[in-house]
């Protein structure tokens, strides 16, 4: 982590370096220890499945908004943005914009999907057509959504734990795979959502917070003044004013070659288009609006996410600004190339110029260990997500041909957990030196592909049936994972001047067919008309489940209870 | 095949957590009401027919397209601006402050405004209704009848 630093000043550096990182093994135990303990306590209240499942449904609009902005606020959010903006500028920031907008989309189906499901993705289309292959499909769509998701987050975790430790030696990285890996088993397996709503509510608090106190000192280093922030950013960096426009990093124009600058610009648009669409099917969000008592709170809990969500994204934008300015591109681009260490980089220079060396060390510690929380508390909600579909929807409709035991599925909940977090842990290892961040954009987009028009459709079409959900769910899957393969991402990209490898596989394996890293401008159009045509070919068509879940999803009638 | 999961007992239980306070359903006549519901195989009333109903669809039907598509007309109006309008996006309004930022923060402030309109309207001109029928729904929808499944 210090390679950067001259000779001379190692002593003093080395030696507040291990405080700083004794401070942040400290929080972090802190945090571990609080939270151990209420997963404790929520394994002695959780009886059956809908304190397992759903918390009891009882936690309040507030409570479950600051869970729903913990369960989204990944340290993708908290360290990667802010990098992508203190490296790139502008188009770091068209991050933020994407991820805040999706939420629109989120806020009239909340209260529908609570209405008409009781805990996951499936029970909504499940409720139209009960048949075992519907249940099947989105389970499977469930899963892969959790699993890709999860593993980005994973290797991220090894990473991130490497470098508030201090090294970057594999060994660190692995140890810090899987004790993330082994706290978010535990979390799950004893808390559930009770836990876990818990673990996001302390979370989103701690990050909020954070956040706000390095703004803040970053906005008094420039007198309250956001203007002049931005211009001592474009001042200190290399780019200059271009920083503070659009172009640098999405969309780029490539002078003299129309059609990659159209490719480029393209690009933009899908990557758009899979964080606005995709935010609203992602099944460790979608799980949340059930753990509150009723539609009508469901919505207010979104409109709190909202708002917090929002702060938080205003937020990145001071955050990434002011480690531009302050720390500087070189000094960030040196310890990481992607940018992930620029906050708790600005965290160091800002509490040191507030408090000398222990104030910096201060500071560091504790945005380190917000960080970290935040890794945990988003893992554990996707372990969470996905068991309880292989539990619910997989064991419980399927195995069980829907009569199951509820202490046997609950049980098999626990299992699931176990098992989803051993081969994320195992897949995590074995991918930890790859660039996995591809991943999480693969994530929206096969859920803005798969799931989107599952839920859209299930809700607003009447002759929507089974067999347009197994063909949406297979077509937004698979085009969604085949474009990716076929992509930049995975193959033939290289640096224009340096000559560069950039993709996942080594140079000499080229499968890239298509243009686009992100593939949502595709695949998402394309999982809708499978489903369209899916339910076409197909007979099967119900109008009164139709009117009975229209008048349940909009009256909250008959909805599933505390 | 038709599920039937096996434990809702809990889930069940009272049905009449929310017939809440308004009153103004009282201006509806309940014979009338009652000739429009049928009961039908699962349980499940329908009131299909029920002008409340179809004005509660329509007013909801009506907002949430008008949002998500003003929403994302917004929005990729904004993407596609920051793509092929550059030399616009790059005029300073303030100090360092140029438009591309001001459109930025404008998609901030939009979200804002419309998620905060969009929640007043429903709990103004929506909740009502729904609070209303379900109170309907309920009374004719004991709660332990056969079939009367939360799935």
């Amino acid at each position: 982590m210090s390679k950067a630093i001259p000779d001379a000043a190692l002593d003093t550096t080395v030696s507040l370096e291990f405080s700083s990182h004794a401070l942040t093994l400290l929080l972090c135990a802190l945090f571990v220890a609080l939270t151990l303990g209420i997963t404790v306590w929520a394994r002695r209240n959780t009886r059956g499945a809908v304190d397992f499942y759903a918390g009891g449904r009882r936690f309040g609009p507030v409570q479950n908004g600051l869970a729903l902005t913990g369960d989204y606020l990944s340290a993708a959010s908290f360290l990667g943005i802010a990098g992508m903006i203190a490296l790139w500028g502008y188009d770091g920031f068209l991050y933020s914009v994407g991820f805040l907008v999706a939420w629109m989309l989120v806020l009239p189906l909340a209260q529908l999907m609570r209405n008409t499901g009781r805990f996951t993705m499936a029970d909504l289309p499940g409720y139209r057509m009960p048949r075992m292959r519907v249940r099947a499909a989105c389970a499977c769509a469930t899963v892969t959504v959790c699993v890709f998701y999860l593993l980005a987050q994973m290797v991220a975790a090894g990473a991130l734990v490497a470098m508030l430790v201090g090294t970057t030696a594999t060994s660190t990285r692995i140890m810090g795979i899987v004790g993330v890996g082994v706290l978010m088993i535990v979390y799950v397996m004893y808390g559930g959502m009770k836990g876990a709503t818990w673990l996001q509510i302390i979370k989103a608090v701690l990050l909020l917070l954070g956040s706000a106190l390095v703004c803040v000192l970053v906005l008094a280093q420039f007198g309250f003044d956001p203007s002049r922030l931005l211009t001592s950013a474009s001042d200190a960096s290399s780019h200059g004013t271009q920083l503070l426009q659009p172009g640098l990093y999405l969309g780029q124009d490539v002078p003299g070659d129309t059609a990659q600058t159209l490719v480029n610009k393209l690009d933009l648009f899908s990557l758009g288009l899979g964080l606005v669409l995709g935010t609203a099917a992602l099944p460790h969000v979608l799980i949340r609006f059930y753990t509150v008592p009723d539609g009508t709170a469901a919505r207010s809990s979104v409109r709190w996410a909202i708002a917090l969500i929002g702060a938080f994204y205003l937020m990145t934008l001071v955050l990434g600004f002011g480690a531009a300015a302050i720390v500087g591109r070189d000094a960030i681009l040196d310890q990481d190339r992607s940018g992930n260490t620029a906050v708790p980089q600005l965290a160091l220079a800002l509490g040191e110029s507030l408090g000398g060396a222990v104030g910096g060390a201060v500071l560091l510690a504790f945005i380190s260990a917000v960080a970290l929380a935040t890794i945990l508390a988003v893992v554990a909600s996707l372990t969470l997500a996905s068991s309880m579909s292989l539990a619910h929807d997989v064991f419980g409709h399927i195995v069980m041909w829907g009569r199951p035991k509820e202490s046997q599925e609950v049980g098999v909940a626990r299992v699931c957990a176990a098992v989803v977090g051993v081969v994320a842990i195992g897949l995590a290892i074995l991918a930890r030196d790859l660039n996995v961040a591809f991943l999480v954009g693969l994530a929206f987009s096969v859920a803005a592909a798969a799931n989107l028009p599952v839920i859209l459709l299930s809700l607003f079409w009447r002759r929507f049936n089974s067999r347009g959900v197994l063909w949406g769910i297979a077509g937004g899957l698979v085009s969604s994972i085949t474009l990716v393969l076929l992509s930049p991402v995975v193959s033939g990209k290289t640096d224009p001047q340096t000559g560069e490898n950039l993709s996942l596989l080594p140079a000499w394996i080229n499968i890239q067919v298509f243009p686009l890293e992100n593939p949502g401008i595709v695949a998402i159009p394309v999982g809708f008309l499978c489903a369209v045509l899916g339910t076409l070919t197909c007979r099967e068509y119900d109008p009164e489940r139709y009117q009975d879940l229209q008048l349940r999803s909009l009256t909250g009638s008959g909805a599933a209870r505390s | 095949m038709v599920e039937h999961v096996g434990y809702t007992t809990s889930e069940q239980a009272e049905p009449h957590r929310h017939a809440d306070s308004w009153t103004a359903g009282q201006r509806w006549d309940a014979r009338e009401l009652s000739t429009l519901v049928v009961s039908h195989g699962l349980g499940t009333v329908r009131v299909h027919g029920d002008p409340r109903f179809v004005l509660l669809r329509r007013r909801f039907r009506t907002r949430m397209v008008l949002l998500l598509s003003g929403v994302l007309a917004w929005y990729l109006g904004y993407i596609g601006l920051t793509a092929f309008a550059r030399d616009l996006l790059i005029i300073d309004v303030y100090g360092s402050v140029n438009i591309a930022m001001v459109l930025g923060l404008g998609q901030f402030a939009s979200t804002f405004l419309l998620a905060w309109m969009f929640g007043r309207f429903a709990s103004r001109t929506m909740d009502p209704i729904a609070a209303e029928l379900r109170r309907e729904l309920g009374s004719r929808n004991t709660p332990g009848t056969p079939g009367q499944v939360s799935r």
